[in-house]
């Protein structure tokens, strides 16, 4: 049954990988704007990249 | 005699100016291919909903950039890094799609190397670092308002913590493991006696240690404050229900047996931190929309050196008596003054409801809060800004605010009682075992606490009220708090300003007399709305109105001439015309207040009529049906009153309160008098005490900005229709809320019963919570009004 410990374990790392990598992207500023990506992309092509 | 020189003539399409020779109306082949192809497809409507939208490219040209120059102005929005890095937060108004972001951020950068500009498209706001010695802000902001944009300072210059989204991220994170490690809990397998057992209480309580100091730290800081402000708030229940239970769940952990409650905790607490993150979200969209909409408020005004004439910016409260102002058109007038210099008109249309221009010129007194006409003027203050009737009202209507904020909400109402029920239930408990065993007695209570979980608070109240606001804006209609949406579900009578509420705060030109002879009126009407590029009189500028069809046929005009409170003449055609009183155009006839002649004959005449804003009679009416009682409150003169009331069909009820002739302090006072549940909607200066004092408030469109700062809520469009929409939206919230409210009373009391009795396993009660906060969730977010 020590195979549960590790398996919480495993379950422990994954979920806090999560959370880490949340934590950088929202430090980052990738939640500041969610509507200019979305159109930024359409532009490429028209304005060339930036 | 002033002579124009501008060209008044641009393209039909693109309206750029054109040479004087250019007789074709267009600028190039382009734009007439472009002309000829929308109105053949039968879209000439396009013109018309160009011309109204005033955010085109290079139409800003009256945006007074100067005040962005301002020590003082800059204090709310720059962050000065070093000497030579600062760093400015505006909003930017109609930023509507990548492009507009694109050509911005290009367009600064281009013209002013090292200067870079991030446009945020979601909060329509920019984030500006610049060199002040190399660059001017103010010459940032000209280039921004001239691409259509126009800047204005963005107080929250700071920027926004990422703290509130992590401290829910983590809330998360502990839940779902605190939740993994009570599985066995959950599918009723006793766990007591395995090696698992303590090892897991152990894990769940740093978990549940990590959700209570980091992510609910909230909970404690405003109970904190409200307990040092001998205030009760919904945050202290919460907060002393989390550190109790975590207190004596890590009591049994430790010593190894008895209940622990770390998951409840973990569940209340990431609930509560994402419902009030979803709240704060919507308010956010509110309140900018409501600072991007707002006028400028008037805190500075350009004061002139008397010795060398140079004007410098003076924070209005620093005025004093025999100051020289200079005063743009559409400026208030801060404090009764003496004009020195140039001739204008000036509307009391803010002071008293009058809707007339009144010619001033030299050594004319103009009083206190008079708006500008066309054009500019220099003049004497007779009194200090602190004397001034523009002041007095201004702090009378924040001193009301600040009392008004004091009233309670139904919400408010609600979360005391539950809050005050919830507490003497449980500490009910804890007494009733405290002599036999009080250990239990604790145990009890605070499985009480938690049963009662406030999903009502934490999720069913903010998600409701946040949906309100997205249905507001969408609308129209800005609520700048949850009370004025509250309030608003209540009301009974509403008052109305007559000018610039009810009707239009331009008064229209009705065209009374045309010659039978006058074979060319659509030749009148687009000379009208050609006389615009000349002169900005507001006589010249009704007449555009008055002809509301798109320009026809482009006429050459030569030898224009504006004579001051007289009108103007020009020659067309070889002909000379003349557009003004009728003295100045020679008619013996006081018929009219405004004549068009040609060669001395008489081909046109107006008057001035007071027009009603477009879908003033269809609001009302369905106000009505509504079974609201409604009223007008008007600083204008009795007998236009009754006028108006007729027209809107408002007298047919005796109880209607239809009144004229009102100061502010009048309007104020039958709006305290009149019930407890009025609101009033208004415009003006002299609304702004009686906004402040209403049960309720609403500034319309142009509303002044001291209006627009004492109203609750704001409406971006012209018609009351949207008042109309804003009520549905209010009451349909306030069921929204009520319906919320009873369902999670029901679930709790049922589950208090139920578990109390033995009757729900824990797996049943397990499934049943997310459940219940589900059917909270979709009453909350799922409403629309009728």
């Amino acid at each position: 049954m020590i195979v549960i410990f590790m398996l919480i374990g495993i379950s422990f790392i994954l979920g806090a990988g999560a959370l880490v990598s949340f934590i950088w992207a929202a430090k980052s500023g990738q939640f500041d704007d969610l509507e200019r990506p979305a159109e930024e992309i359409l532009f490429d092509d028209f304005f060339g990249r930036s | 005699m002033v002579m124009h020189k501008l060209s008044p003539k641009t393209c039909r399409h693109c309206d750029t100016p054109l040479l004087p020779t250019d007789l074709s109306g267009f600028c190039c082949r382009g734009c007439e291919t472009a002309h000829g192809m929308i109105t053949s497809l039968g879209l000439g409507e396009y013109y018309k909903l160009e011309r109204k939208s005033e955010g085109l490219f290079g139409k800003n040209t009256n945006f007074d950039c100067s005040l962005f120059d301002s020590e003082e102005f800059q204090q709310q929005f720059v962050i000065k890094e070093s000497s030579d890095k600062h760093q400015a937060s505006l909003y930017l108004s109609d930023l509507n799609c990548y492009a507009c972001v694109w050509v911005c951020e290009k367009a600064i950068e281009k013209l002013y190397p090292g200067t870079k500009i991030l446009l945020n498209l979601a909060q329509g706001s920019a984030r500006l670092t610049y060199n002040p010695s190399q660059v001017q802000l103010s010459a940032i902001a000209k280039v921004l308002a001239d691409l259509g944009h126009e800047p204005s300072p963005n107080p929250q210059s700071e920027k926004p913590s990422n703290l509130p989204t992590i401290r829910v991220a983590v809330a998360f994170f502990c839940l779902m493991n605190i939740m993994l490690l009570a599985t066995a809990d959950y599918l009723s397998y006793d766990l007591d006696g395995s090696m698992f057992f303590h090892p897991f209480r152990f894990i769940s309580m740093v978990l549940a240690a990590v959700i209570v100091f980091f992510s609910g730290f909230s909970f404690f800081k405003n109970s904190w404050t409200a307990l040092k402000n001998r205030n009760i708030d919904v945050d202290i229940p919460i907060a002393l229900a989390i550190l109790l239970a975590f207190g004596l769940s890590s009591y049994n952990t430790i010593k190894l047996s008895g209940d622990i409650y770390f998951d409840s905790i973990a569940a209340i607490v990431f609930l509560l931190l994402s419902g009030r993150a979803l709240q704060k979200i919507a308010y956010d969209r509110c309140v900018r929309s409501f600072l991007m909409e707002k006028s400028q408020e008037v805190t500075f005004c350009r004061v002139i050196d008397e010795a060398t004439g140079d004007i410098s910016l003076l924070p209005n409260h620093q005025v004093k008596a025999n100051t020289t102002l200079r005063l743009l058109p559409g400026d208030l007038s801060l404090s009764r003054s003496i004009v020195l210099n140039g001739q204008s008109e000036i509307s009391l249309e803010f002071i008293n409801g009058e809707t007339e221009w009144i010619d001033v010129s030299e050594q004319d007194e103009i009083p206190s809060g008079a708006l500008v006409g066309s054009k500019p003027m220099t003049v004497v203050t007779q009194e200090s800004f602190n004397d001034s009737y523009l002041n007095y009202l201004q702090g009378t209507a924040d001193e009301l605010m600040i009392n008004k904020g004091q009233l309670l909400t139904l919400s408010d109402k609600m979360s005391r009682t539950l809050v005050i029920g919830i507490l003497s239930i449980s500490t009910l408990i804890f007494l009733s075992f405290l002599t036999t065993d009080p250990t239990e007695g604790l145990q009890r209570a605070i499985a009480t606490l938690l049963i009662a979980c406030p999903c009502a608070f934490g999720l069913g109240f903010p998600l409701t009220i946040a949906r309100a606001f997205q249905l507001g804006i969408k609308d129209s209609v800005i609520f700048k708090n949850q009370k004025a949406l509250e309030n608003l579900a209540k009301v009974k009578n509403i008052f109305f300003d007559k000018t610039g509420t009810l009707t239009s705060a331009v008064p229209k030109l009705k065209a009374g007399y045309l010659t039978e002879d006058f074979k060319h009126l659509e030749t009148l009407k687009g000379l009208c709305q050609q006389l615009v590029g000349y002169s900005q009189h507001h006589v010249i500028k009704g007449l555009a109105q008055w002809s509301d069809k798109s320009l026809r046929e482009i006429k050459v005009i030569s030898n224009f001439t504006e004579v001051f409170g007289q009108g103007v003449s020009f020659d067309c055609d070889g002909e000379p015309y003349r557009i003004g009183k009728s003295s100045f155009c020679g008619i013996d006839s006081d018929k009219f207040n405004i004549v068009v002649t040609k060669r001395g004959e008489i081909l046109a005449g107006f008057t001035y009529q007071e027009a009603l804003q477009n879908g003033s009679e269809a609001a009302i009416a369905k106000l009505k049906t509504m079974g609201l009682s409604l009223g007008v409150l008007s600083g204008d003169k009795n007998d236009r009153v009754d006028l108006l009331s007729k027209e809107l069909a408002l007298d047919t009820d005796q109880s209607n309160t239809i009144l004229g002739d009102l100061s502010p302090e009048d309007k104020a006072r039958l709006i305290a008098e009149s019930s407890a549940s009025a609101a009033m909607v208004g415009n003006g200066i002299n609304d702004s005490i009686a906004l402040a004092k209403a049960h309720v408030s609403v500034a319309v469109k142009h509303a002044n900005a001291l209006a627009q700062k004492s109203a609750d809520i704001c409406l971006k469009d012209e018609s009351l229709l949207s008042l109309v929409k804003a009520i549905q939206i209010a009451r349909e919230c306030r069921k929204a809320i009520i319906r919320a409210f009873s369902f999670a009373l029901a679930f709790n009391i049922s589950g208090v019963i139920l578990g109390a009795s033995g009757a729900l396993s824990p797996v049943v009660a397990a499934v049943l919570m997310p459940f219940s906060s589900l059917t909270v969730i979709l009453i909350a977010s799922r409403w629309r009004p009728q």
